[in-house]
């Protein structure tokens, strides 16, 4: 169920107000995660709760923890492997080759698989409690609004407040425009800004462009669709689920602000870096010692983060070039490398790779690079173009700058809104004028004709 | 635990939702306003309106923001045209063509300069012909419904020929036969076919002029959030609620001989079945002959849609001869111009292969299929303004057509 759908608003309306007013609000919860997960198809439902009663019975039937985690690991990355990365292996290919996103996968095996994992690590290490029993364990993993998607919330962040749901009512959020507030906000970026984006960007990426010019635009226009597609669709996971009493973990923070690659990192996708961070990287050695080895474990941890988006090689070399990036960035620039000159330098590189990941193939991210680099031009391109618009490069130029100055400038307010003194200025409109505008615009936005049709990307990650 | 409502945070509420109506009203205007249009979400105009004569009308003066398959400005002109403005009554010395047709005509997805009327009328200019081409095109218009707009909105322009451009496959749909929106024929109790004006009975036509009708009219036209909710509103539910799915089309093997498009024409204009289209065809080029007759206006019917097959495929294209003679035979012996479209597109040299007809079609990264992108319409405009320099010697003296 997409999250810019009426199907969605009416759910979390439902949980919201059904959840308050029964006795059981987390029965309430699990009965709305899997209508939720239904409407993906019956086949990824049924591989969904598959899944979650094998995690179950490894971790009720098997003694011994380290057997129980090699288990899970079988499992979890068995499972992955089999609906991902099984063409790739076998044919040296991906089966949905010339695309980027995988639609045959089920819908948000990588998180769900992922999260398994963690839960099994931290309850070998003895970092959490394991969940009390299998209603428990079952609302962790399917929490709708963190369902397909993530932000891959961790057992220590989740496990807690579910089992809660399950002793105590529904806690009422005291401050609910923040929840509607991040709802809309996310709808803003998905209806209004991604979706905008998206059919100029895909110009870009299924025939090279014509122009050095237009490539660079094409690339910028592609990081902004989608960070404002996966961000967004974080911002609603985090609101939604902030309206029905439960916490989840920030997933971005301004990651087109940052001045380094590993500050970057800090700010993107922090679910996902946090846990490569912590159950590959560390536990590998890249925190410590030989400064190869670190290199190495570096390099095949962010691959290994590449690999993760898909069975396609433009991830695996996406993640690889991350990693060589972050090194790079330590080897020459040190702690120097957050100073804000270096920020145009770094968003460079950041678009460059967006490229990568984008492409269809590598060959045609080697293309696409020469044509940004101005090697090499795409004289053939641009047979249908909209004589309408600008023909000349310098007026094209103006125009471009000023829609990415935008762009950019929409993300400056963005860092703005999640300020403190915004948290404030909520509490103080925290009225039902201000509830009845913001379920308003959800619902109008939600509304709004799509003419392009766009999935959230991340749903088929 | 009971549901209690209060009062003032109902009312709170109702505010609230006001101003957000406003607030997505102002915006979406603000969108529309400014170059944002051509990127951010804006809401199709709604062009016409509900009419007692002929089931639905343009209404003179609407404009707006197309989004389907190619953002592009429209306007209705003062006449009730998607055309520049242009005089009701004929100026001196100005070859007036009348051009009627379904979405391909009416071409919403380009802006009004780059429509291939406009365009032809351009190229005739250049060649020192005075030309002016009235698009009376209206989406979903198959042949009767053209010849009806002929009726109301072509005849009063005064015009020196009427060019009507359908889809060979109109003719068997059925749309001939349908008078729920539009006329259509319907079988008399004699057994013949008469002009059927079922539409009128129709809750949006009965009240169309009423002050109920005529507010809900204007606020469709002026209220973009209004709009948006009543499109809205007549989607499918899977649709409304957002979850229907957009599957990619199913790629059907090629058929690159075209006979599961060119064999149905071959039944109805050689075997003449199934009957009940034939006699409704019959009865369109009679009615189309009597009525441009009585109105001494030559009329030019374009055959559209017609597939070329590949030079291999004999079969195909024998039958795609027999069916082109059996049309041009039913249109010239009542005294109406037949022309092969595709045929006309292909001798006018804009495109050599007939595999290149699909190119003219589809937008962007979409790939083909659906309206003419921009490339088609200079094509069609190539072929119309060739077709119309061979045409007008036959209907005036070259010496008048100068300008």
């Amino acid at each position: 169920m997409p999250f810019n759908s009426l199907a969605y608003v009416i759910l979390v309306i439902f949980a919201v107000v059904a959840a308050r007013y029964v006795r059981g609000p987390a029965w309430v919860l699990i009965v709305c995660s899997v209508i939720f997960y239904s409407v993906a198809g019956m086949s990824d439902l049924a591989i969904f709760l598959a899944t979650v009663s094998v995690n179950w019975f490894i971790q009720i039937g098997i003694a011994s923890p380290r057997l129980r985690l090699v288990i899970a690991a079988v499992a979890n990355i068995g499972l992955i492997i089999l609906f991902k990365y099984k063409s790739l292996l076998l044919n040296g290919a991906p089966e949905t080759a010339g695309s980027y996103v995988d639609t045959a996968l089920p819908l948000g095996i990588s998180f769900y698989c992922f999260q398994a994992l963690a839960y099994h690590i931290d309850v070998a290490r003895g970092q959490i409690q394991p969940a009390k029993d299998f209603k428990s364990f079952f609302l962790f993993k399917a929490f709708f609004p963190q369902l397909v998607a993530g932000p891959i919330v961790r057992a220590h962040q989740l496990l807690g407040q579910v089992q809660r749901l399950f002793a105590s009512p529904l806690r009422r959020p005291r401050l609910i425009v923040i929840g509607l507030g991040l709802c809309a906000l996310g709808l803003l970026k998905k209806v209004i800004l991604a979706d905008s984006i998206a059919p100029y960007a895909d110009m870009s990426f299924t025939e090279l462009p014509t122009s050095t010019l237009v490539a660079w635009v094409g690339a910028v226009l592609f990081s902004f669709q989608i960070y404002f597609d996966f961000s967004g669709y974080s911002d609603i996971a985090i609101g939604s689920a902030y309206l029905l009493g439960i916490r989840l973990p920030v997933n971005f923070r301004t990651p087109y602000l940052s001045c380094g690659p590993r500050e970057f990192w800090q700010r993107w996708h922090i679910s996902l870096s946090s846990w490569i961070r912590d159950y590959l990287y560390v536990p590998l050695g890249g925190s410590h010692g030989n400064p190869v080895r670190v290199g190495l474990v570096l390099l095949a941890t962010m691959s290994i983060a590449g690999l993760w988006h898909g069975a396609n090689f433009t991830f695996i070399a996406w993640g690889a070039a991350w990693g060589l990036y972050i090194l790079l960035g330590r080897a020459f620039a040190g702690s120097q490398f957050t100073s804000r000159w270096q920020w145009l330098p770094h968003m460079a590189v950041v678009v460059m790779l967006w490229v990568l990941f984008r492409s269809p193939s590598l060959d045609y991210a080697i293309s696409y690079w020469k044509v940004m680099a101005g090697v090499s031009l795409n004289a053939s391109g641009g047979s249908v173009t909209d004589p309408s618009l600008p023909r000349d490069d310098l007026m094209f130029g103006i125009l471009s700058l000023v829609g990415i100055a935008a762009l950019f400038a929409a993300h400056r307010l963005e860092a703005r809104l999640e300020g403190w003194k915004m948290l404030m200025t909520m509490r103080k409109w925290n009225c039902p004028i201000t509830r009845g505008l913001l379920v308003g615009v959800i619902v109008l936005l939600v509304l709004i004709p799509s003419t392009y049709g766009n999935p959230f990307i991340y749903f088929r990650f | 635990m009971g549901l209690s409502i209060n009062p003032r945070k109902f009312t709170g509420y109702l505010i609230g939702l006001v101003v957000a109506l406003s607030i997505v009203e102002v915006g979406l205007r603000f969108i529309e306003a400014t170059p944002l249009w051509r990127a951010l979400p804006v809401i199709e105009p709604i062009l016409g309106q509900p009419d007692y004569d002929i089931g639905y009308k343009f209404t003179p003066g609407v404009e707006g923001t197309w989004v389907r398959e190619n953002r592009s400005k429209i306007r209705i002109n003062s006449l009730g045209l998607r055309d520049f403005e242009i005089s009701q009554k004929k100026p001196p010395g100005v070859f007036r063509v009348v051009l009627t047709g379904d979405s391909m005509v009416e071409a919403l997805q380009v802006d009004q300069n780059y429509t291939f009327d406009n365009i032809a009328e351009r190229k005739l200019s250049q060649d020192g012909l005075h030309v002016e081409i009235a698009n009376l095109g209206m989406s979903g218009n198959g042949p009767l419904r053209q010849l009806v707009r002929l009726e109301n909105f072509g005849y009063p322009l005064e015009p020196d020929l009427a060019i009507l451009y359908a889809s060979a496959g109109d003719f068997l749909t059925g749309e001939l036969l349908r008078d729920v929106q539009n006329p259509g024929y319907v079988a008399t109790s004699d057994g013949n076919l008469e002009r059927g004006y079922a539409f009128r009975d129709r809750w949006q036509i009965r009240h169309a002029d009423s002050f109920l009708g005529r507010s809900f009219i204007a606020l469709l036209q002026h209220s973009s959030v209004f709009r948006m909710l009543y499109l809205r509103s007549r989607d499918p539910w899977q649709q409304v609620l957002g979850l229907s799915t957009a599957h990619p089309s199913s790629k059907m093997s090629p058929d690159l001989c075209w006979t599961s498009m060119i064999e149905p024409l071959d039944k109805l204009w050689n075997s003449r079945t199934p009957d009940v289209h034939w006699q409704a065809t019959n009865r369109f080029l009679d009615d189309l002959a009597d009525s441009t007759s009585k109105h001494k206006l030559p009329v030019v019917f374009l055959m559209a849609d017609i597939p070329v097959p590949q030079v291999s495929c004999t079969a195909a294209i024998n039958m795609r001869q027999r069916v082109i003679t059996k049309m041009s035979k039913a249109f010239e012996s009542r005294g109406l111009k037949f022309v092969d479209w595709n045929e006309a597109l292909l001798k006018s040299g804009a495109i050599r292969d007939p595999a290149d007809l699909q190119g003219l079609k589809g937008f962007g990264s979409k790939g083909s299929g659906g309206h003419l992108n921009y490339r088609g319409h200079e094509v069609f405009a190539t072929a119309l303004s060739d077709f119309i320099v061979r045409y007008k010697p036959m209907v005036a003296p070259v010496s008048d057509l100068k300008q």
